[in-house]
């Protein structure tokens, strides 16, 4: 008897354990199907399912917060899919939050996933349906990516012929590959090239301190740029200038245009003159406009200069004479003893 | 005698035999309606069934979980897949893994020893001294072999994945590095009542078969004491196809319901 009622009680442990384990799983499994504790409803009206069954997780910011409820056809090509959500994520999904559907991973299971919405809407209510967004299906992504396998096909035939053309062809590029000396040249010139750069990096350094000495207003420069009271003083010094050349340039402006007053009055009369002269009969005009008169006039100043070329002759003559020439030495110590 | 005769008398044996496990079955439906109940041998069998079985199917659960992650694992990394491991596991162990591996053990350890156990108490004329006495054999021992067999088997069913999957986790601890929370919410994320209902209802389906015809051969054993090696032998045998046909018939009932 003691046998059996201890028998019993074994019995009695091990359906006890079998039953919790059961329920444990049924608890577990359906707290994933969200079938206990608070929920509420969201819906979103698609095209196409993509293969979402009943069941399927709902991620919302990359959280499983659902379970897919239910897919009932609206009509012959649009599809409401009913989702039932956890209610602690209520007050983040707001009215603007879009729906999409995508795969857990590569080759997953068939996921909704919701996107949030802007924080400056109201929360969605219970049964709010929500906007979906089509992501592109897999077969277009596979078309796309066989129109990119022929791309990547043909560019690497084109690679295959530029890398033959290279170990075998003629022009810079084979030649840079195969010739030794041109190899040591382009070394030679990216030596040098480094030089420069070092050059050029120093360069730079020496103009960015020098920069720096004038930022910090050392130098002429920095101390042209940073003085604050020069701008007052060039002031200063402008206005002074302008003074000073209006004072010292008045007396010479107003001689100038009294110059200018007698240049006009000159002129003036030298037009008088010359119309005087045009329409006068004096011996000017008669020079002027009579040609034979003044043909005349040049015979008499040459001959006149004939004489006097002559007259000075004589008198160099007359100096000379025995009658004459102590007057004339004696004019000349006279003129030393004056000079 | 000509083949097609002989091919015929096979099919006529079968169906008699087809027949004659229908009427057993029709009257097991018939005596557990009718009060009283035998509880007390219920109780007894339902010890012998459950309790003294659960050790073994605790084993043989603990190893084909562990055995069967190592052998897919492998793969499952050549795919880059191993993320998915405790979901396959887990879906695997408890639809189909589970429930058939536990009723095959069931079928070999309890079909044969009730075989044996009714097929001696036969040959031995226990079971005409039971008649006589004003006992109805069939309602002590036949109606709570099968009831035991058909309750228990589901318990040990949930016991034999719950072990399974704690095999199958060692491996991903040792292996994998996951942790015994993330392994479990794998494993409750992946698993839907569409898995455990209907492994939970079939498993309802093997015990009552390997119940049955255990209890059908044994119960009907003939020719001494060599009738109770053939009906402790037929029981298994039988009874273990006869789980693979309600497996495929499971299956098949599930998958259209589960596209519903």
């Amino acid at each position: 008897m003691a046998k059996e009622i201890r028998n019993t009680v074994r019995l009695g442990i091990f359906v006890i354990v079998g039953v919790v384990l059961f329920t444990i799983a049924v608890y577990f499994v359906g707290s994933e199907q969200n079938l206990f504790g608070s929920k509420f409803r969201l819906s979103t009206v698609v095209s196409n399912a993509n293969g979402l069954r009943i069941g399927n997780n709902v991620r919302y910011a990359g959280i499983v917060v659902g379970s897919v409820d239910d897919i009932v056809f609206v009509n012959d090509s649009t599809l409401r899919i009913e989702m039932i959500l956890e209610e602690r994520v209520r007050d983040f999904i707001r009215k603007d939050a879009v729906a999409s559907i995508g795969t857990d991973g590569l080759v997953g299971n068939v996921i909704v996933n919701i996107s949030p919405g802007t924080g400056n809407q109201p929360r969605a209510k219970d049964g709010e349906i929500i906007a979906y967004y089509s992501r592109p299906d897999p077969n277009s992504m596979l078309e796309t990516l066989d129109t990119t396998n022929d791309n990547v096909a043909v560019l690497s035939k084109k690679l295959l012929e530029i890398s033959m053309n290279l170990n075998e062809g003629q022009g810079t590029l084979p030649l840079l590959l195969r010739n030794a000396e041109v190899a040591v040249d382009v070394a030679q010139t990216l030596k040098n090239l480094r030089q420069a750069t070092e050059s050029l990096t120093r360069t730079s350094m020496e103009l960015q301190r020098a920069m720096g000495q004038i930022s910090e207003g050392k130098g002429t420069l920095g101390y042209l740029l940073h003085d604050e009271t020069l701008p007052h003083q060039l002031e200063n010094l402008t206005t002074r200038l302008d003074s000073l050349l209006i004072e010292e340039t008045r007396p010479v402006m107003e001689n100038l245009q009294k110059s200018s007053r007698d240049l006009a009055a000159s002129s003036a009369q030298l037009m008088a003159a010359t119309q005087a002269l045009e329409a006068g009969d004096g011996l000017a005009a008669t020079i002027l406009k009579d040609t034979a008169a003044a043909n005349n006039l040049r015979d008499i100043l040459r001959n006149l200069n004939e004489g006097t070329a002559r007259f000075s002759e004589d008198m160099e003559a007359l100096k000379h004479n025995f009658l004459f020439r102590r007057y004339f030495k004696k004019l000349e110590k006279e003129q030393k003893k004056k000079g | 005698m000509p083949t097609s005769l002989n091919s015929i008398n096979n099919w006529k044996a079968f169906f008699d035999e087809t027949g004659r496990i229908s009427l057993f079955a029709a009257r097991f439906f018939r005596e557990v309606v009718k009060p009283p109940l035998e509880w007390r041998e219920l109780l007894r069998q339902c010890y012998v069934v459950g309790y003294q079985s659960l050790l073994l199917v605790a084993v043989t659960g603990f190893i084909i979980g562990l055995v069967f992650d190592l052998q897919v694992r492998p793969t499952m990394i050549d795919f880059g897949a191993v993320g998915y491991m405790p979901a396959m596991i887990s879906i695997s162990i408890v639809r189909e893994i589970g429930p058939i591996i536990t009723a095959l053990i069931c079928a070999g350890k309890i079909g044969s020893s009730i075989g044996a156990e009714l097929g001696s108490m036969k040959v031995t004329e226990q079971i005409d001294a039971m008649e006589v006495s004003g006992t109805n054999p069939f309602k002590f021992l036949v109606v709570t072999r099968i009831l035991a067999v058909t309750l228990m088997l589901p318990l040990l069913v949930i016991m034999a994945d719950t072990v399974a999957l704690f095999g199958a986790f060692l491996v991903e601890n040792l292996k994998g590095d996951v942790t015994f929370r993330l392994y479990f919410n794998k494993v409750f994320n992946n698993i839907v009542f569409g898995d455990l209902i209907p492994s939970t209802l079939k498993s309802f389906f093997f015990g009552f078969a390997i119940g049955l015809i255990g209890c059908y051969k044994g119960y009907n054993a003939e020719k001494g004491t060599a009738g109770v090696g053939a009906a402790a032998n037929v029981a298994v045998v039988i009874s273990s196809l006869l789980l693979f046909v309600l497996d495929l018939i499971a299956v098949l009932v599930t998958d259209i319901f589960y596209d519903l």
